[in-house]
């Protein structure tokens, strides 16, 4: 007689696995081909970024900043920047921002084009993540003739930036974003009507309305679930009330819509980019801030300041206690609630299904630990 | 508990104010703003944890999904013997939330089902974001200094 | 005799020098960058390196690529012992040659030579793809001037800064402190235990 818990079987999705998203630990119990639990370890790439804020000035914080999330580098400056000038009341003037809200949206194309490639490679398919990194690599070397960095920028400044940009950069970015469209429309064409792609991520990884929210859940994995929120439009920062865009949904929560959300997300961050370039190329002005940066003293307080970052929402606080250096920062970032909701997601589903769901989750594991 | 003094809960989200309460109305509070149409605030960003001094304060970000209106409620925990109750029952992200700060701070959380540390090793001694803790690293292997 | 032996080298030394497979261990940030080194616009392939392997027994080169913390520097180490003779060690990234930004964080390991031997250190943050495959040419060269009468002392060099005991726990001398970590015979002990 077969004692039922023989067939169980315990299997450790090691930190060191080819999939590209970092270091988890995952402990399956599978029972044949099912996952029955999912114990998810994580804490293997924790390196201590809020207790270094109390050690550091606010000016030596900042470079540092860029590392919680290094493919939205340009987010977590802007959170931990828009913190400091709240509570310090630094004005910014409008090129600033402008210009903020064109290298974050860049950001944003560049972090999207890095998630399909590798949840495509996740699936098994090779050459998009070849296709998608070439675009990419252009992106990067625009960033490199304007910060000198490829990921980890160091661009902005409390009230401002280090220096301007170029007309010649600008032009720059207009011919990238012609040829743009075609490129993701060739992408679109060889995965979404793929018949395997579709058969592995239709009906795969349902988020319903109800556990998003009981579970935290932003960003696009929030929106493909059917609630239509973004920071941009809801409580709009920076220039984002200016500028004209769509935000776009999905209904069902599987695998298959949080991919077809992303796809329409670059599209949207195309128009917006065109819209600031046409803004900028127009109205000159100053963008370098006049605050002496090394001795800035924040004035007593606490503030919280909100991003939308391609993984969800990113939140800096911030309590300051009057001298040069931070008495606490504390950051929430969107991946950290995605590995969360992940046991649930994959109790009785199959094992092969693993990376559909995990990969759609767009989980970056320097955001979870921090 | 009084809920007048959540009148005039709802700013938009980038202002700072919080509310302080009692730590044993916490969830009474947080399931009254959940279930309340007028608030609906049913999305937990965060909890913060914070080291005053001579004592810890926790800050419960709540967002609206549907307003976009934010509220901050804030506790103060005793740091001699740290124990609050859990909000699992009330917001399921809090779990995270909590073993985290449990990791970082040693507050304990009465009712949570699975306190453990998360993002140190589960053997750790210490918690490494209070005010006082050591970071002399004569106690661990790999950061050199004499050993070698 | 050296005629014979230095052209055994010379054939051998080029091929392997010429095929050299690393291993997918990318912790962090680093980690995009060796990504991008094996996309197309900076083909890390031309360098003999066509494919990334997933499993340390199929690799011969380990490119520490990203921040090492206390929690996974006993994987770090079973990951290096799994790895067959002859093997190398690249440092990538300024986390990885001496604790980087994060030098005062109480989890992050100063330096991954404190745990395996390394044979090339690549500073910057992150590197650029160019200066991964300059540091994949040094390699390259160091393995060309290798000769297989000092197998032996490659493979005795071969071995962690750290030191094990008879019942293959860490032992640290002069603070009395006693370090379980995974064994060499490859059962999994249970994570790492500090106590004093």
């Amino acid at each position: 007689m077969t004692n039922q818990e023989s067939t169980r079987m315990k299997i450790n999705i090691g930190p060191q696995h080819p999939s590209t998203h970092g270091v988890l630990r995952l402990v399956l119990e599978l029972d044949g081909e099912i996952i029955k639990s999912c114990e998810p370890i994580i804490g293997y790439l924790h390196r201590g970024m809020e207790k270094m804020a109390e050690n550091r000035t606010y000016l030596q914080y900042l470079p540092t900043v860029d590392r919680i999330d290094y493919l939205g580098g340009f987010f977590n400056a802007y959170a931990f920047c828009d913190a400091v000038e709240s509570l310090a009341q630094i004005e910014v003037s409008e090129r600033t921002q402008y210009i903020r809200v064109l290298t974050m949206e860049m950001n944003r194309l560049s972090s999207h084009l890095l998630w399909l490639g590798t949840f495509m490679l996740d699936m098994g398919a090779t050459s998009p993540l070849f296709y998608t990194f070439r675009d990419r690599e252009e992106i990067l070397s625009l960033f490199e003739e304007l910060t000198g960095q490829r990921m980890m920028y160091n661009y902005y400044t409390f009230g401002g930036l280090r220096h301007d940009v170029t007309n010649v950069w600008l032009e720059k970015i207009t011919d990238f974003i012609k040829k743009m469209p075609r490129k993701i429309q060739d992408y679109e064409n060889i995965i979404t009507d793929n018949p395997i792609f579709v058969t592995r991520t239709e009906n795969i990884g349902i988020i319903s309305k109800h556990a998003a929210l009981q579970y935290s859940i932003t960003g696009p994995n929030l929106r493909a679930s059917g609630i239509e929120v973004d920071y941009r439009k809801q409580n709009p920062y920076l220039v984002y009330n200016e500028l004209d865009f769509d935000i776009p949904s999905a209904e069902n929560g599987d695998s298959f819509d949080r991919y077809t959300l992303r796809i329409a997300e670059m599209y949207e961050c195309l128009k917006i980019i065109s819209q600031c370039v046409a803004w900028l190329i127009e109205n000159p002005g100053e963008v370098v801030s006049s605050v002496k940066q090394p001795l800035l003293k924040v004035p007593e307080g606490e503030f919280i300041s909100n991003v939308e970052a391609p993984r969800g929402v990113c939140s800096c606080y911030v309590k300051s206690d009057g001298t040069g250096t931070p008495y606490r920062a504390k950051w929430r970032t969107g991946s950290y609630y995605a590995v969360q909701i992940l046991p649930k997601l994959l109790e009785n589903s199959f094992y092969p299904d693993l990376m559909a769901i995990f990969g759609s989750l767009d989980v970056i594991l320097p955001e979870v630990d921090r | 508990m009084n809920f007048d003094i959540f009148e005039n809960i709802g700013e938009a989200a980038n202002t700072f104010s919080k509310i302080q309460i009692d730590s044993n109305e916490l969830v009474e509070a947080l399931s009254y703003l959940k279930n309340n149409a007028e608030f609906s605030l049913d999305r937990l960003n965060t909890i913060i944890a914070v080291d005053l001094n001579d004592k810890f304060e926790l800050i419960y970000d709540l967002h609206s999904v549907e307003t976009g209106k934010v509220a901050r409620i804030s506790v103060l925990v005793d740091r001699n013997s740290p124990h609050i109750s859990s909000v699992v029952n009330v917001f399921k992200s809090a779990n995270f939330d909590e073993c985290e700060i449990y990791d970082m701070f040693g507050i304990v959380f009465d009712k949570n089902p699975d306190l453990k540390r998360l993002l140190m090793p589960s053997s750790w001694i210490g918690y490494p974001l209070r005010k006082d803790y050591v970071q002399s690293d004569e106690r661990l292997a790999w950061n050199g200094g004499d050993n070698d | 005799m050296n005629v014979i032996i230095s052209s055994i080298d010379y054939v051998s030394n080029w091929a392997r020098s010429n095929s050299i497979w690393p291993m997918t261990f990318a912790t962090s940030c680093c980690g995009i960058e060796m990504m991008q080194t094996s996309a197309a616009n900076f083909d890390i392939a031309r360098f003999g390196s066509e494919v990334f392997r997933a499993t340390p027994r199929q690799a011969d080169l380990l490119i520490c690529a990203g921040t090492i913390t206390h929690k996974m520097a006993p994987a770090l180490l079973k990951l290096y012992q799994q790895m067959p003779e002859p093997k190398y060690v690249i440092a990538m990234g300024a986390c990885t040659c001496g604790g980087g930004m994060f030098t005062d964080s109480y989890s992050v390991v100063k330096g991954v030579d404190k745990i395996i031997p390394v044979d090339i250190y690549l500073p910057m943050c992150p590197p650029k793809p160019e200066a991964l495959l300059d540091s994949l040419i040094k390699l390259q060269k160091k393995i060309r001037k290798e000769t297989i009468l000092d197998r032996q002392k490659y493979i005795a060099r071969h071995v962690s800064p750290l030191k094990f005991d008879e019942n293959e726990d860490l032992l640290i001398e002069d603070s009395g402190i006693t370090v379980q970590s995974w064994g060499l015979s490859g059962d999994l002990k249970e994570g790492l235990a500090y106590e004093f």
